[in-house]
This record gives structure tokens, sequence and C-alpha cells, in this order.
């Protein structure tokens, strides 16, 4: 075989998982009809895209479905379309290290607090910001969470994570950007998401800010837009040169990803016309000023209904309170950020998750930090989300309370919660949503 | 095509291996090649081109060699240490003397700077470049993020010590080099790691503090470096771990060697087992039993039991396949890589004939199977445009390097940075790779030499990809396109009916964007 034909390759493992789920239903790869499947599949606007394509990722999507009891392949694609309505938008902040959520969000009421926390807990007893009604308060590095709290744009779950058992950032990074349960996989959930809503409406597009594509948007029927946010970003000069790149790589990865660079600098360019140079940038550095650009580009494209940023520094096994204290006032001031330059009309019709990979140890260690745990925070954010309060249940911090004697646990499962918050963001059928996430539990947070 | 026949399963070991073969490995298992390196490599059989990278290190041009004895990460650890490193003579005070803060934290800053471009100019200019890539390949296993408190001066000195660790071709003596350097006690925490039974832990609890331990070394000791994730320790494991290494540390410059000769205190270089800080009670360790009383000679033997375990074998069998074979090796290789690590005692070379002697390398030779990481893309390119000529813009390499995210030394999780396609196939990548070749093409980019006026000691990316003068000051290399024609080998239809138009200075543009361009 030739290198520059390296699709079968790359399709092989596909259809071996295929024909193994299959084997499972009992459903002969016959029965699929490929043809139909591929040709639901949304139209891809560049043009550039291969039948070939369309083809594995719809395969893609087939696996899913097929694994879902009792329903034929070919009606999964039509029921996965989401209902008519709701025109939100989704942007999940993923905080990648294992972020302490004890740390940003304390239960202060809770009577071993203290004890279990005699470093990390004393600054929010003595000087957090009261989250009213809830027996939390908010460390003083996130006031502009608090305030967002106050204003009930924001509300929070304060036991929340996945399933993984392995307290192993990569593992557990790699089993909540899947969404099955598993911790490997061909799509991420926000893959499927975003082909749900392209299914829908072929304009419907996803936007990754960061610099490579990550887990959670591999396997799409359509990439998403990635536009790092840092770096010497996706400027081509156009010419006969370029034109003759674009040619060798046709029909490969590479090409596709050079055609993405120039059209989602189209995006970012038209941010840029659209503020005009009065307003200038904001003063602010790190995640502020990222999250106001970020910003000002999902409101010049309205048809980025999904995003996806991430952020790092969180791991935090040593002298916890001076570096999460950083990392914490950057995120919170990014959401403030974030709210001002999406302006008033698109903050409302906006939803942010921010979670990370799991909780950290209930208990400090003994460097002043703590080590990888379980359960962990969940934060909702948005104009219109009703906020002001705490979601899900917390257990307390008692010995008996504590997942293994050492963790929060889980009480509300990461899919749940971002089914819900999807459900309400687009209106998405609940059949979709197991798609979006097989396997996630029944029952509700209220979210 | 590289075999002999056209049935062959797999290369000849041991025969000179031929031109075709030579570019592909030096692409494989190198920084890629230029047509001097091509006709050096074609005259060695596989097998002694990758174990001259284990057992022989690199021999750099001059003016690359005299570049690299300049940076302040070339001076020997132990001056720097007793100077500027914990408890150090230059280290009192920092605090009230914003000055001399200030120095102290350039000074940092260019040992970090150092280190990076000490390794880019090493890998774009050596003549043993199966070295480079081996090298480069530990240390990204044993991955450290040298900008974290005492790595910055730490960094030069770690590399050094995992490069020396490689001709022993033992994976148990490269752990050892990396778990004993300060550098990784310090960025895994362990450094700080204070047993509560301990004399220190008791000492601190008079004192109203109390002490404890942390589990970051200990887990990813496990799971990165050595078992792997899925190879079924528990979390009970992690912790019994963390106790077995409490204690290993690193030395301070103002510690009283008498008083830790008494309290039984061992100093490896800059690295301290102190046992006042160490849990000698019972422990149990996958499945073995540690019994009371123990203290550095338990973590060797952590440290042997974990180097020598089979669940290791098959980690770092499985990841050398991903970097050196495919993004997808088979079973079978990988199974005959850890068979082969298992009977050499982790022997890296065993290990390393087992990829090359199985019929998938044949395969993904012949398919160019993998893309090229930033790095591999960055030097090849400047490789091929340079030809032999030096690339001394070490500034410039430093400043493409951190853009396209794979600066070494500078990964901020221990995991290391991947090895697959999808970890770095992305349109701000090819949108780079793309704008890189360009700049060649138009004798933009000043590979060759820095500008010799540039003070800030930093290459400023963004001028050069606008054409500003100012950065494009310095020598290019003037790149042939012949030469490059040579370099890429053999090019597809597609590639050569889209350049077919274009002038020579423009198609050195687009091979060096080519598909070709962009796997190894």
């Amino acid at each position: 075989m030739s290198r520059w034909q390296p699709s079968y390759r790359r399709l092989k493992p596909c259809i071996a998982e295929c024909q193994t789920v299959l084997a499972k239903c009992k459903v002969g790869l016959y029965s699929i009809n490929i043809e139909n499947l591929a040709m639901s599949s949304p139209k891809n606007s560049s043009g550039l895209i291969s039948g070939r394509r369309l083809f594995i990722k719809s395969l893609g999507l087939g696996v899913v479905a097929a694994a879902l009891p009792g329903m034929m392949v070919r009606r999964a694609y039509a029921l996965a379309t989401p209902a008519a309505g709701n025109d939100g938008r989704f942007i999940l902040i993923f905080l990648r290290g294992g972020m302490d959520g004890l740390f940003a969000i304390a239960p202060v009421s809770d009577p071993a607090l203290l004890s279990l926390r005699p470093n990390l807990s004393r600054k929010t007893l003595e000087q957090g910001i009261s989250l009213a009604g809830t027996g939390f308060s908010a460390h003083p590095s996130c006031k502009d969470l608090a305030d967002l709290f106050a204003s009930r744009e924001l509300l929070f779950c304060p036991s929340a994570g996945t399933t993984d058992a392995s307290r192993s950032h990569f593992q557990a990074q790699d089993l909540f950007e899947i969404g099955s349960g598993a911790a490997k996989g061909e799509s991420g959930f926000m893959a499927r998401l975003a082909t749900i809503l392209g299914a829908e409406r072929p304009s419907n597009g996803a936007i990754s800010f960061t610099r490579e594509i990550p887990l959670t948007f591999q396997g799409a029927d359509n990439p998403p837009d990635v536009a790092p946010l840092s770096g010497s970003g996706l400027k081509l000069p156009a010419g006969k040169v370029l034109d003759a790149i674009r040619k060798a790589h046709a029909g490969l990865k590479t090409g596709e990803a050079i055609d993405q660079a120039i059209s989602t600098q189209g995006e970012i360019d038209a941010a840029i016309d659209t503020e005009g140079a009065a307003r200038g940038a904001l003063s602010a550095n790190g995640f502020p000023k990222i999250a106001a650009h970020l910003g000002r580009i999902l409101k010049a494209n309205s048809r980025l209904a999904v995003s996806f940023v991430d952020l790092g520094g969180f791991d935090t096994h040593a002298g916890e309170e001076a570096t999460l204290s950083r990392a914490l006032q950057n995120l919170s001031g990014g959401l403030s950020a974030l709210k001002e330059s999406l302006g008033t009309d698109e903050w409302v019709r906006t939803r942010v998750v921010v979670m990370s990979e799991f909780g950290r140890t209930v208990r400090e260690n003994g460097t002043k930090g703590t080590d990888h745990g379980h359960g962990g925070l969940f934060l909702l954010a948005g104009g219109s989300i009703g906020g002001g309060r705490m979601a899900g249940h917390f257990a307390g911090l008692s010995e008996a309370a504590l997942h293994e004697g050492r963790d929060l646990p889980a009480m509300a499962d990461w899919r749940v919660l971002l089914s819900e918050t999807i459900s309400s963001t687009f209106g998405v059928s609940d059949r979709s949503l197991d798609i979006v996430f097989p396997g996630k539990p029944r029952g509700k947070i209220g979210v | 095509m590289f075999g002999g026949s056209a049935a062959a399963q797999s290369i000849e070991l041991d025969r000179p291996m031929g031109e075709p073969l030579a570019r592909a490995m030096l692409g494989r298992f190198g920084y890629g090649p230029t047509t001097e390196s091509i006709a050096n490599v074609a005259r060695m059989s596989p097998r002694a081109y990758v174990e001259r990278g284990i057992f022989e290190g690199s021999t750099l041009p001059a003016v690359i060699s005299d570049q690299i004895a300049e940076m302040p990460n070339a001076q020997p650890i132990e001056l720097t240490w007793a100077a500027y490193g914990l408890g150090g003579s230059e280290r009192d005070d920092l605090k009230d003397d914003p000055m001399r803060r200030k120095e102290v934290q350039q000074l940092e800053r260019l040992h970090v700077r150092g280190a990076i471009k000490t390794r880019l100019l090493a890998m774009a200019n050596s003549d043993n470049q199966a070295h480079e890539a081996l090298f480069s390949f530990w240390l990204n296993h044993f991955s450290v993020y040298a900008p974290k408190s005492f790595g910055k001066i730490l960094i030069g000195d770690y590399a050094r010590h995992i490069e020396a660790a490689i001709e022993e071709d033992s994976f148990e003596t490269l752990l050892r080099a990396s778990f004993f350097h300060p550098a990784m006690q310090i960025y895994l925490d362990n450094a700080q790691s204070t047993a509560p039974n301990s004399r220190a832990a008791r000492f601190a609890a008079n004192r109203g503090k109390k002490p404890g331990i942390n589990e970051n070394l200990a887990r990813e000791l496990m799971e990165l470096h050595t078992l792997g994730v899925d190879a079924g320790y528990t979390q009970a494991d992690v912790q019994e771990l963390a106790r077995v290494i409490s204690g290993a540390g690193i030395w301070r410059a103002n510690m009283n060697d008498r008083v830790l000769d008494r309290a039984g205190a061992v100093r490896k270089a800059l690295f301290l087992f102190d046992p006042r800080r160490h849990d000698f009670e019972a422990k149990r360790l996958l499945g073995q039993n540690f019994p009371p009383g123990h203290g550095l000679d338990e973590i060797d033997r952590a440290l042997h039991l974990l180097a020598t375990h089979p669940a290791t074998a098959r980690h770092i069998s499985r990841k050398l396949a991903l970097r050196f074979l495919s993004d997808t090796p088979s079973e079978a290789v990988v199974k005959s890589m850890t068979d082969a690590f298992l009977q050499s005692g982790g022997g890296i070379s065993a290990t390393l004939d087992a990829l090359l002697q199985s019929p998938q390398f044949v395969a993904s030779i012949e398919e160019q199977a993998k893309f090229k990481e930033p790095l591999d893309q960055l030097l090849s390119a400047a490789r091929a445009a340079c030809q032999g000529q030096p690339v001394g813009n070490a500034e410039l390499l430093a400043a493409s390097a951190m853009d396209a995210g794979q600066a070494p030394f500078m990964r901020t999780t221990p995991d290391g940075y991947g090895a697959r396609e999808a970890d770095w196939l992305s349109p701000a990548a090819m949108a780079k790779r793309v704008r890189f070749a360009m700049g060649i093409a138009a004798n933009r980019i000043p590979l060759a030499q820095a500008d010799p006026d540039n003070t800030r000691n930093s290459f400023r990316l963004k001028e050069m990809n606008e054409g500003k003068q100012r950065s494009m000051r310095g020598s290019p290399c003037q790149p042939d396109l012949r030469a490059i024609e040579t370099t890429l080998g053999p090019l597809s239809p597609a590639t050569s009916a889209a350049i077919a138009e274009l002038g020579p200075n423009e198609q050195v543009a687009a091979l060096l964007s080519s598909p070709e361009a962009m796997h190894r």
C-alpha cells in the first residue's frame, strides 16, 4: 500500500469495532444501509471532503447507534436529530490536572472542614464569600464566581464526577472526554454532539480553542474548527504555491487541516472586524484576555454552537494555596470577561460548564497540597440558567460520607449533568443524548 | 523494496541498508536526512545504525559545540548549585533585594533557554541522528518541566545524566538516572515528602507543624515511568510506594556534611537520601513484603522491582513502538519486543532489534506510516534546507519549537509529549509548517546564524512571519531544490502533478510542505 492512500489503515480498526458491536447486537453487517447513512449525513460546506470520509464517520456513528438495544441502525440517524426550537450555545471549559473543588467552594458549615484541611480551608473560613443558602463559601480568589452566583448566573454541584477508578490524570481525562464510561473509544462526546447538531442544521458548527483537536472532539462527522488562542496562528499567504500545496494534500487529513486553517482564520478576522478598534483589547492577561477574545469570535460567528477550551495547572500536590489561588482567579476572571465580551443577548442564550477530570483528596496531604481524588466541582454559568443555588446532593465530610475513606463521592454523574445542560441549551431529545453519552445513568439532578 | 526480495518479511538486520532504507531510518530514528547523511548511513546495517545511537554520543560541528559550551547550563552543576541552588550563597536575603532577585531570575531563564537551545542544536546538527532520537525519547519518557522551582538550573544536568545512562543499554539504569536526580525529585514534589512517623516530622510537631507525604512521584513512577496505568496496581500500592520513597530528595547547598553523616544520610551528587524523613516501618508493595528497618536499600529494591516487572516491559515496548513504528503497533510486535526486553534484562538494543525485525516495520517504512511530530518536521525541514551547513540559529529553533508546542523540557504534565498523529495534526500545526517552508524557500528564515546584534537573546517569530526586516537579519541557508528532492525520495503522483507548474523556489516551498515531508 502506498503512503498517499493512508485511509484504509484508519478505517480498519473502525470496521473491526463495528463488527464486534454488531455481532453482539446480532445484526449482520450487511443489514446496514451504508449509502443511506452517508446520504443523511450533513453536507460539508467546503465541498472538499470525499465520500470516503463521510463513510467512515457515519460508520462511527453507526457503531454507537448499533449499541442501542433493539434499534435499527438505519433509523438511528433520524432519531438522533434534535427537536427544533432552542437556539442556544454551549461552552465547555475543561480544567486539566484535577481541580480541588473543596478549595474553590468550601462547605464552611461542615464541622469537619477545618480539621481535614487546616491550611487549605483557613482563608475561606476567614475571608470566604458566602454563597447564600448553600452552606458553602467561595475562596476569595473566586470573587467573580461569587458575584455571578449572587446575580443567579452561576450554580454549582459540589460532589460531581466520573466513573474513573484509576486516579490517573490521563485515564480520567480520556474517560471524561469520551463520555461513554470507557477510557478508550473511537469518538468523544463533543464530537457526537456536534454531529447530531450538524445533522439538524448543517450550518451548526463547533470550535475548539486549543492547539490540537482534543480527544472529546475526535471522530466528528465534520471536524470542529480549531482556533488556538496563543501562538503564531492560522494565517497562510494565498497564491499559487498554497494552491499547489492544497492540491498535493487533497483528500488527506493534512489537506483537510490546511483548508480548515484558511476557513477558521476567516472567522477570526470577522471577529476583529466587528469589534473595531475603539473598544480596544482588555488589559487583563492570561485566561481573562483569552476568554474575551474567544467571546468576540463566538459573537461574530453565531453558527458556532458548541465550543471547547481547556486550562491546565490544577495539579496541586504541594503549596496549593498560592498556585490554585492564581489559577482560580484566572478562571473566575475569564468567566467574567467571557460574559462581557459576549454581551447580554449572547450571554442569555449561553451555557458554560466548568469541570475537571477528578477532584482531590478531602484531607490535605503532608506538603500543603492535595492528592488525586474522585468527586469534584461542577459549575454552570450563563445569563438564563436560574443560578444562585446548589444542585445535586452533598453528603458532608464525615468519614462515612467519603469515597474510599479519602475522596468526595461522585454523587452526580458528569454525563447526566452535561446531558441536562445540553438538553436545555439545544432541546436535544433523550434518544440523542443516549448517543452522545451511551450508558449514562437515568435520573435527574436539576441543573 | 528494503528487504531484498518482494516477499521479504523483514529487513536484513546486519546488511548495509542502502539509500532508500537509510533515508527512511534517518527520518524514523533521527531528525531527517541530508544527502551526505544518506550516503554515510547507507553503508551501515540497521542494527549498527541503532546501536551507534545507544553506545556512542554525537559529534557536532565546532561552531555549534562552541555555541553550546558558552551557555550557562554548560557549567558544572556543582558550581551553579553552590551559588544559586537551594541554600546557595547567592540566595541569601533575595526577598529583600529586588535588583538581585531580578538578576537571579534572569539567570534562571537563561539556564532554561540554554537547555532548550542545547538540545535543539544537537538534534539539528548531530552526525549521530539515532542517538539524538533515542536521547529525546528518554528525556520525554522521564519528562521534567524545567521552569518549576529549581528545575530551572537543574535541567541541563538532568539531561546530561539521562544521556550518560543511555549507553548502559539498560532500562533500569535510565530509571535510576531519572529517579536519583534532584530535577525529578523536585518536579514531582517528592523532595518535600516527609513520613509522619519520621524524626523530621516529630521535630516539626514540636514547632506546631505537621508535615507528611504526598503521592505525586509514587503514582507517576508506576503509571508513567514503569508499569503503565492498566498494570493492575492499586491505590494502596501508590500509598505504599510513597512511603518507600520518603526521604528521597535534594541536597541543600548549605547543609552541614558532618550533621548529615551523623544522621546516616546518603548523598549522590545533589540527590540526598535523608533517613530523618523516611518511613522505616513495614510496607507491602505489589504483593511483596518490605520488612521494617530499611532505608535507601528499599528504594533500590522497589526501583528494581518496577524496572524488571513484566508490565513495565510491555509498557516500555509499546511506547517505543508508538514513537518508532506506528500509531497502532500490532499485538505481535509489542509481544516480541516485550519478550526481548525481559530476556535481555531491560536491554534497549535488544528491544529495538525486535522492532526492526518485525514485518510491520517494513510495511510502516514503505507507507511512511508516522505523521511527524512538530520537532521532527521543524528539524527535518531545517536539515533539508541546510544540507550539512550548520543550523546555528538556536533562538529561531527555540522560538519555533515553543510556537509548535513541543519545546524540550516545556511539557507541563509528566506524561511527556504524545507521539501519535492525533496528538499533533491540527489546522494550526499545518499552517505553521507551510509558513516555515515558504519562509525557507524565500530565504526569509535565518537558519544558519542569528543576527549578531541580537542582544535580546530571543527571536520574534511573528516579525519573521510578517516579513519584517529586523527579524530577518542573520544568515539563511540557501536551499537547493535537487538536494531537497534527494532527501524526500520518490514523490507521489499527486505531489508531482501539484508542483509541476511551479518555479524552482516555489517548488522548494511546496516540497517542504508536501505530504512526503509531513510523514516519516
